[in-house]
């Protein structure tokens, strides 16, 4: 797929940045679960 | 040796992150190379409304009430709708009347492609934009956006209503015909042709006759630019054509809004998540600092009840020590028998 | 022994009951109008004016006003405010609600409803604000059905389940908040696409961050609005606990409604800085835009500010009206005043008695089930099960 247009390019960026925060919010959730537990959960 | 197989697939992933055939860096983009447009000379318009009629027949939509050469129409101001996809206008001018064909000008970066939520709105390698009526939902998102006012819409229709604009004729471009409008007009004030030869033919037109046009083509920075460019012998406010619309294109005008869309989601759980660590940080330490007082507060109170006793015990001592001695023991076991028991129930309660 | 759960028996023939009823007829002979004839019929929408009050009230005003919602759970559960616990569960109810009639209501205006699914399942315009809007407002509604479930579960005693669902609360809040940052600020995004359709004073490449921060002060003063309102007619639903902490939640939230109001009124001024559009000031648009801030942001900023520091809570109760009523107003200058205001009078847009009509009938039909849930769910009170579980 070759691009011509802004309009094409920001569809296509988008589209991944999309996925991309999809992403991010699902492994924000687990990074956080990780982060706080372990065994130095005083505070 | 090492360092340079290292380089090589850093580069080869590099390559491979960007996606064959996506220019990632450069974000100046000039659109289909070749593709096609529509040049209107408005001092070549006389205004017959034969593009009218002919867009009507080519594009099998309901033929109007009153005639096409019934040319009493064009007194009142229209503009294009969901059985017209194209209108002729009539303008006051000094020199007469002056007409203005207006259509869907098939945006470079059309506003609304980039406003639809289903791409519904395509521009074509050929230069039309086209829209797609099999996924429309119906928003009417792309007429807000369209800074040219050129979508209708089918308000009539209850449940299956379309927009409806200017194709550029595009399924008869693909029979390689030209479109119905250009095709039609006895007077050439409309030619077909490539963009870029368009604007050369333009250039042409002005420099030669400098009194004949404006020294602007409109269409050509126009919001980002058009495929349909516009000639006029008067600034083109005067014949209903909006000069404010700035050469910003749709895209680059939301672009920053949506920029920060997957800033917000990237980073607020992050501060949430911060703010609040810290503030259940702060309820424990809150919490703790009462404990301590109360922790505190009980050992004072028990300190001073021992010192009390033992001061009372040593002042009693000067006088007949040894009756009061055997007395306060007395008192002191029968006071605190019961006091056992109690706190032996308040304990049991508590637990 | 007193138990707020029991729905009070009285007859049906209240005169709210008989209101109530009428308007839910006339929406449905107006809905029928509109499947049948098409909008045409019904609104006096057209080609210029392809969006009218279901985009300017229902849509933009609902998820403004619905913005309780995420504000109370983040105060709550995020920033520990703990004695706003018993806001939270009214809030998420009334957002939820408020939420799922904005969708309802967007099912008149589609052209084809039924293709609502299709720009997040069959063909994604990522340029779109709308995409945007539309994502997040599906998200958050899941994730504010969610978070009501408790309530659901513990009239319908189904205790596992519940205990689950809770154990979610602190990413269930997040993400609320995430995705109303999102779409609330992305509503008043979608109009930078149309610079020359929408008058310089309300356009603003800083569109996205006033509808944010306005839907903070909206959903603050709505907290403190229904609370007024749901005290008088629903008290008896109250228990100790809701009615002991709602004077501390109206003071809070009216001094924090009072805070984002003063950084509202800045940055809108900023925001004039910016595009230099101090000339225009001086026209009609311009006195109609003072009217707007300092009769509707200025000034209930400093009735909140005065109410709360004379613990005034009938100020800030007028304080909260006045925001709603000015957020009311701004969504619609941006949406029906300001926008085309480059056409002639003759071609602008007024709405038909049945637009206005079915409005109507969609706010009412939200207090008709508001009413339902509350008087028979542990909404306005904790179930005895659950008490002083936080
Ligand atoms: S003129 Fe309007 S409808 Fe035509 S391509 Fe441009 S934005 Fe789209
Ligand atoms: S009305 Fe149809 S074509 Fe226009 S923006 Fe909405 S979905 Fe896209
Ligand atoms: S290009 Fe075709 S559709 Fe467009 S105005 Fe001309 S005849 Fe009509």
């Amino acid at each position: 797929m070759e691009i011509f247009s802004l309009q094409e390019y920001y569809t296509f960026t988008k589209g991944i940045v999309y996925l991309l925060m999809g992403g991010a919010l699902i492994g924000v959730t687990l990074f956080w679960q990780f982060l706080m537990g372990g065994n130095n959960n005083d505070d | 040796m090492l360092r340079r197989t290292f380089l090589g697939m850093l580069g080869t992933a590099c390559v491979g992150a960007s996606i064959p055939g996506v220019a990632s860096a450069s974000k100046e983009f000039t659109g289909h190379p070749g593709s096609n447009g529509v040049l209107f000379d408005a001092t070549r318009c006389i205004g017959c409304r034969k593009c009218e009629e002919a867009c009507n027949k080519v594009n099998d939509l309901p033929v109007p009430d009153k005639k096409y050469d019934d040319l009493t129409v064009l007194d009142t101001k229209r503009r294009t709708d969901a059985k017209t996809l194209t209108v002729v206008n009539k303008y006051k001018a000094d020199k007469g009347p002056l007409f203005r064909k207006s259509q869907c000008n098939h945006c470079l970066e059309p506003a609304c492609a980039s406003a639809c939520f289903v791409k519904a709105f395509k521009k074509l390698p050929n230069g039309a934009v086209v829209y797609d009526e099999s996924v429309c939902v119906g928003c009417r998102y792309c007429m807000v956006a369209c800074p040219f006012s050129i979508p209708a819409y089918e308000y009539d229709e209850p449940l299956t209503p379309r927009v409806m604009k200017c194709t550029m004729c595009a399924p008869r471009l693909a029979e390689g015909k030209l479109p119905g409008c250009v095709e039609s007009c006895p007077k050439e004030a409309l030619v077909y042709g490539e963009r870029d030869e368009l604007i050369k033919i333009a250039r042409k037109r002005i420099e030669r006759n400098p009194d004949r046009y404006v020294d602007h083509l409109y269409g050509e920075k126009e919001m980002g630019g058009t495929s349909w460019l516009y000639l006029s012998g008067v600034p083109f406010t005067e014949i209903g054509m909006r000069e404010d619309l700035g050469t910003k294109s749709a895209p680059e005008l939301t672009a920053g809004a949506l920029a920060s869309v997957p800033m917000v989601a990237g980073l607020w759980p992050v501060l949430l998540g911060g703010i609040y660590a810290i503030s259940k940080r702060k309820d424990k330490v809150a919490n703790e600092e009462k404990k301590e007082a109360v922790a505190n507060a009980i050992a004072k109170a028990s300190e001073q009840a021992e010192k009390t006793l033992s001061e009372a015990l040593s002042k009693a001592d000067v006088a007949n020590k040894r009756q009061i001695e055997v007395e306060v023991k007395k008192a002191v076991e029968d006071a605190l028998t019961p006091k056992e028991e109690e706190s032996d129930e308040n304990s049991e309660g508590e637990s | 022994m007193s138990n707020p759960g029991n729905p009070g028996s009285k007859s049906n023939l209240t005169a709210f009951n008989v209101i109530a009823g009428a308007i839910i007829v006339m929406g449905l002979v107006i809905t029928v109008l509109r499947f049948t004839k098409g909008l045409g019929a019904v609104t006096n929408l057209d080609d210029n004016n392809p969006w009218g009050l279901w985009i300017g009230f229902d849509l933009l005003c609902g998820v403004a006003l619905a913005a309780g919602g995420y504000t109370t759970s983040a105060a709550c559960y995020i920033f520990g405010l703990k004695r706003f616990h018993s806001a939270v569960r009214p809030a998420i109810l009334t957002a939820f609600l408020g939420y799922a009639l904005v969708v309802f209501a967007l099912q008149y205006d589609l052209g084809r409803p039924w293709r609502l699914p299709y720009p997040i399942f069959v063909q994604q315009g990522t340029t779109s604000l709308l995409f945007e809007v539309g994502l997040c407002v599906m998200l958050y509604l899941t994730v504010l059905f969610i978070e009501f479930t408790p309530a659901m579960f513990e009239w319908l005693g189904m205790k596992k389940i519940r205990s689950v669902v809770v154990k979610l609360t602190l990413a269930l809040t997040i993400f609320g908040v995430v995705l109303s940052t999102l779409h609330q600020s992305s509503l008043g995004a979608l109009y930078t696409i149309a610079p020359s359709k929408l008058h310089p004073l309300w356009y603003s490449t800083y569109l996205p961050v006033f509808f944010f921060v306005s839907s903070i002060a909206a959903g603050l003063s709505m907290v403190i609005f229904e609370g007024t309102l749901s005290h008088k007619k629903l008290h008896r639903m109250m228990d100790e606990e809701y009615l002991k902490h709602h004077d501390g939640v109206v003071l809070g939230f009216g001094k924090a409604a009072s805070l984002v109001l003063f950084g509202y009124f800045a940055i809108k001024m900023i925001g004039l800085a910016y595009a230099n559009n101090w000339h225009y000031l001086t026209s009609g648009y311009g006195l109609w835009f003072m009217v707007e801030m300092l009769g509707f942001v200025a000034l209930p900023c400093f009735l909140y500010a005065v109410g709360v520091r004379e613990k005034n809570l009938g100020l800030i109760k007028k304080a909260a009206i006045i925001t709603v009523l000015g957020i009311v107003l701004n969504r619609f200058n941006v949406s029906l005043v300001a926008f085309n205001y480059h056409l002639p009078s003759s071609e602008r847009y007024f709405p038909t008695m049945m637009e206005i009509g079915i409005s109507v009938f969609v706010v009412t039909l939200g207090v008709v089930i508001f009413r339902f849930i509350t008087t028979r769910m542990p909404i306005f009170h904790e179930h005895p099960d659950y008490k002083g579980e936080h």
